[in-house]
């Protein structure tokens, strides 16, 4: 284990966001963060970062150092796609970051400016620079929220196979419950502000036979759903409802042993 | 090959339309009113053959550099100033806002009672006029460095150095690129200004030399000349922006 949060709450003046929240991360474990949106998983981030001190509530090893994918890329304009990734730790080899750069499909682009990329490549951009950086936890803050649905399995599936690769707790928040189920090796439901955590599982299947269409994914997704709608928290969301493109998803790599 | 020389010609074909258009009109005026391009040319010719050319021109542009350096510098402190600390903008945006609205000739006025006739009042005129360009454009830049870029760099554990050097300074440079750009366009022609109202030397007062003696010829061979100048004076600095801007980026990394 490499860090664990116990009982945290936390409230911005009498607005109370997060109530009695635990987790414990572990080193090369998937967590997925899941909840609806304004549940708070924001804030859930910022206090696992540090950024953000909770109200209450006991923090235990947590490292100073860790790594970050945003919302947003937040790549340095006036540095090429190599460099983006090599500030962030520029005493390390420089062909790591030419593998990391093959991991994300972004070979031959290595020296581009960001602007001259897609929006989803400049994603795939970040999500490197985060596995470069040598810290044990990863913290990833609904990083496919702006990518379309096919874009999105794609970068599902390149963070899952770089996360393979090290011993990193990865943090993963999200909103879309396909994305959790496709990724996760352990799912954290949050019901909406004040948020709780509403179930907590581990997904048993392995990621290389994992499909939105098998029984145990079917289960897991209608019992989050039944969660979720129990404490009001799918409203409108469409990230809830079925997609039918996500059954035909596969990861393609191998799986830990 | 084909493609970069289309665009050359057609530079080409517009001087020369432009060269037959002011030969034609000059031909209905006099010389003294509307010289033509080859007289103008010709007094061109003689101004570069003299060594008295050369020597104007070097002092026109050391008032210049002078009053754009002491600009650039006072201008970047404030910019720097009122960018970085909210006291700082109270006190200095006022403050250059005032600058600005001034117009240059009650500063030139000034300029005359305060330092005479002898250049300082042209080397003022271009500090003066120019500096708030720079202040302003510096503090607009700050005001829109990237909040989250910074956050990013704190998150990835840059040091306060690193931040400065990767993502406040690029943030500005465009910044400090357009300011220096559109204050040497502006300076060299207060400066120009200048020298005519209050010098007794320089391009200015050559060009009054060439008013009082009804040289038509000589006060357009000198524009020529200005226009030549504050030419290379933008497109030299504007080089030598990209060249220190990729030798930076190269040596950062």
């Amino acid at each position: 284990m490499i860090a664990s949060f116990q009982g945290i709450h936390h409230s911005y003046g009498d607005k109370e966001v997060l109530k009695d929240i635990s987790l414990n991360l572990y080193s090369g474990e998937i967590l997925c963060v899941l909840g609806p949106s304004g549940c708070g998983k924001t804030t859930l981030l910022n206090i696992l970062s540090g950024a953000v001190e909770p109200s209450g509530g006991e923090v235990l090893n947590r490292s100073e150092r860790l790594s970050y994918v945003f919302q947003e890329d937040r790549l340095l304009p006036w540095r090429t796609v190599f460099e983006n990734i090599h500030i962030v730790d520029p005493l390390s080899r420089a062909s790591r970051v030419d593998a990391l750069i093959e991991a994300v499909e972004l070979g031959g682009f290595e020296n581009y400016m960001p602007d001259a990329l897609s929006g989803g490549m400049r994603q795939r951009v970040s999500i490197a620079r985060g596995f470069f950086y040598p810290a044990e936890l990863m913290l990833l803050d609904e990083p496919l929220k702006s990518l379309d649905y096919c874009l999105r399995l794609k970068m599902i599936s390149h963070i899952y196979q770089l996360a393979r690769k090290t011993d990193k707790a990865l943090v993963f928040v999200t909103h879309g419950i396909d994305e959790a189920l496709l990724i996760a090796d352990r799912i954290v439901v949050l019901s909406k502000s004040p948020s709780v955590v509403i179930d907590e599982f581990e997904l048993k299947t392995l990621q290389k036979e994992r499909s939105l269409g098998t029984d145990e994914m079917i289960e897991a997704k209608r019992r989050i759903v039944e969660q979720l709608e129990g404490r009001g928290g799918i409203g409108e969301n469409p990230q809830f409802r079925p997609e039918a493109g996500s059954l035909l998803f596969r990861h393609t790599v191998q799986p830990r042993t | 090959m084909t493609g970069r020389k289309k665009p050359e010609l057609s530079k080409f074909a517009v001087v020369f339309v432009l060269l037959l258009a002011w030969q034609g009109a000059s031909m209905f005026y006099s010389s003294v009113v509307l010289p033509g391009p080859f007289l103008t040319g010709k007094a061109l010719l003689e101004n570069l053959s003299e060594p008295v050319f050369y020597r104007t021109v070097a002092l026109s542009t050391l008032r210049f550099a002078s009053g754009l350096i002491l600009a650039l510098a006072v201008g970047f402190v404030l910019g720097l100033l009122s960018g970085s600390f909210g006291w700082g903008r109270r006190i200095i945006s006022p403050l250059v806002y005032f600058i600005q609205s001034v117009p240059p000739i009650l500063y030139m006025t000034l300029a005359m009672i305060w330092f005479g006739l002898n250049g300082k009042a042209t080397v003022f005129i271009v500090f003066i006029v120019t500096m708030p360009i720079m202040a302003v454009n510096l503090q607009e830049g700050f005001a829109n460095i990237d909040d989250k870029l910074i956050e990013m760099g704190r998150i990835f554990g840059f040091s306060r150095k690193k931040i400065t050097r990767e993502i406040i300074l690029p943030s500005l440079m465009s910044y400090f690129k357009s300011g220096l750009l559109v204050m040497i366009g502006l300076g060299w022609k207060l400066l120009i200004m200048g020298e005519v109202l209050s010098a007794g030397s320089g391009i200015g007062s050559r060009i009054t030399d060439a008013r009082m003696n009804l040289e038509t010829e000589q006060v357009f061979a000198w524009g020529f000349v200005i226009v030549f100048l504050c030419l290379v004076l933008q497109k030299g600095f504007s080089r030598a922006f990209r060249l220190s801007r990729i030798s930076i980026e190269e040596g950062a990394l």
